[in-house]
């Protein structure tokens, strides 16, 4: 959300058709990247913060004659990367790459290339990280997989871990019976030392006492 | 016993990743262009004295009037630079072009990207002109096709006419001698031969 509002105040402060200059350009890139703490950017999809597309909008008003091409391409500046600022979507960057790369979605909607296509042009140009939302492959199924995995191995521990810590109390544990059971000389000696803490437990009082 | 040692896996796990991040910038992307086919294109020239063009005649074959044509850079190997006046780091990236146009056969083609022509000239006669032929990119039309991000960025591409090589960022003097020298000799052997 701040890395929104820094965005779309940058791009309201330049117009978009300027060449930039090499230190504002850089400096405010440094800014957003410095600002942006929010999750990895692989793993944002663009609707998180679609929200803010609306209201911050950092392009300019584009005239469509058709409302459909209108919807489709702000859809599409919504699901593809600002290679610069990297954490903001086409529509939120002031970036003038984005602006360049939003020219080149419009001219392709009114053109009525399908989204297939103008997928293939940007991906094909800047690789698979120019999506927001990466397509489920061989290099991005980690990321996709990833957490429900790390989430199983956490949720899977702690069920492990909690059945242990319940049968470690000595308390009747159905399952340990067998166990118990078949060792009957560990059964002693837990009983020993069973004993052996009573003992104990019924010396205490008489242990401040005295 | 294996659940006592899990959070130690998952420490050591986690701590790699996080060790490996160190070193990973995360502005420097991958590009899909790598051994793949470079993009053709024409463009025009930006106008120099004619005494600054070095190595004119390697790329004689692309130049046509005004115009550059890519096509003509076929069967051998080429460094593509894209650079603008306006770009800091280029500015600390220029000296290992210098070097590199005196060290190695391989012509250097400037891309001169969304650039003032006349802020362009004036900024190679400051800094040195490493370039066979400085390329007129006002619109960034062929940095798009490149897939170009920031500036500067540079490609170095084969006799095969293929990207065998490519670097975000200005080039400092390690990655001059370790990667793109021996490369684009390597490249010009085989081209050679």
């Amino acid at each position: 959300m701040r890395a929104n509002r820094v965005g779309a105040r940058r791009g309201a402060a330049r117009p978009r058709t300027s060449g930039s200059r090499g230190g504002v350009w850089i400096g405010a890139a440094a800014l957003a990247v410095l600002l942006v703490a929010g999750p990895p950017p692989a793993a944002v999809p663009g609707t998180a913060w679609g929200w803010s597309a609306k209201a911050f909008a950092a392009e300019a008003v584009v005239a469509f004659d058709d409302e459909a091409d209108r919807d489709r391409y702000e859809r599409l500046l919504r699901e593809y990367r600002c290679l610069k600022c990297q954490n903001q979507n086409l529509s939120d960057s002031g970036a003038s790459l984005a602006g360049d790369l939003r020219e080149q979605i419009r001219t392709r909607v009114v053109a009525g290339d399908d989204d297939a296509a103008i997928d293939e042009y940007l991906v094909s140009r800047y690789g698979e990280f120019v999506r927001y939302r990466p397509r489920f492959g061989t290099q991005t199924a980690l990321l996709w997989i990833g957490p429900f995995a790390l989430l199983a191995i956490g949720l899977g521990a702690g069920v492990v871990m909690a059945r242990r810590g319940s049968s470690g109390d000595g308390a009747p544990v159905a399952a340990e019976t067998p166990a118990a059971g078949a060792s009957p000389a560990g059964g002693g000696a837990e009983r020993e030392r069973l004993d052996e803490a009573r003992r104990l437990l019924a010396d205490e009082p008489r242990g401040p006492a005295s | 016993m294996i659940l006592r040692l899990l959070p130690l896996a998952l420490f050591l796990g986690v701590g790699f990743f996080l060790w490996r991040g160190l070193s990973l910038d995360p502005s420097e992307l991958p590009s899909p262009l790598i051994g793949k086919a470079a993009p053709a294109f024409t463009v025009a020239t930006l106008d120099r004295e004619p005494s600054a063009a070095s190595g004119a005649e390697d790329v004689a074959g692309a130049l046509a009037g005004d115009g550059f044509d890519s096509a003509g850079m076929a069967g051998g190997p080429w460094l593509l630079n894209v650079w603008a006046s306006w770009c800091g780091p280029c500015i600390q990236e220029h000296p290992q072009l210098v070097a590199f146009e005196r060290e190695s056969p391989v012509p250097v083609v400037g891309l001169n990207y969304k650039d003032d022509p006349a802020e362009a000239r004036a900024w190679l006669v400051r800094h040195g002109d490493p370039f066979a032929a400085v390329l007129a990119d006002a619109d960034g039309a062929v940095g798009l096709d490149y897939g170009v991000y920031g500036v500067p960025e540079t490609f170095l591409i084969g006799p095969d006419g293929r990207v065998a090589w490519k670097h975000v960022g200005p080039i400092d003097e390690v990655t001059l001698r370790d990667e793109l020298l021996p490369l684009a000799a390597s490249l010009a052997g085989e081209a050679g031969a």
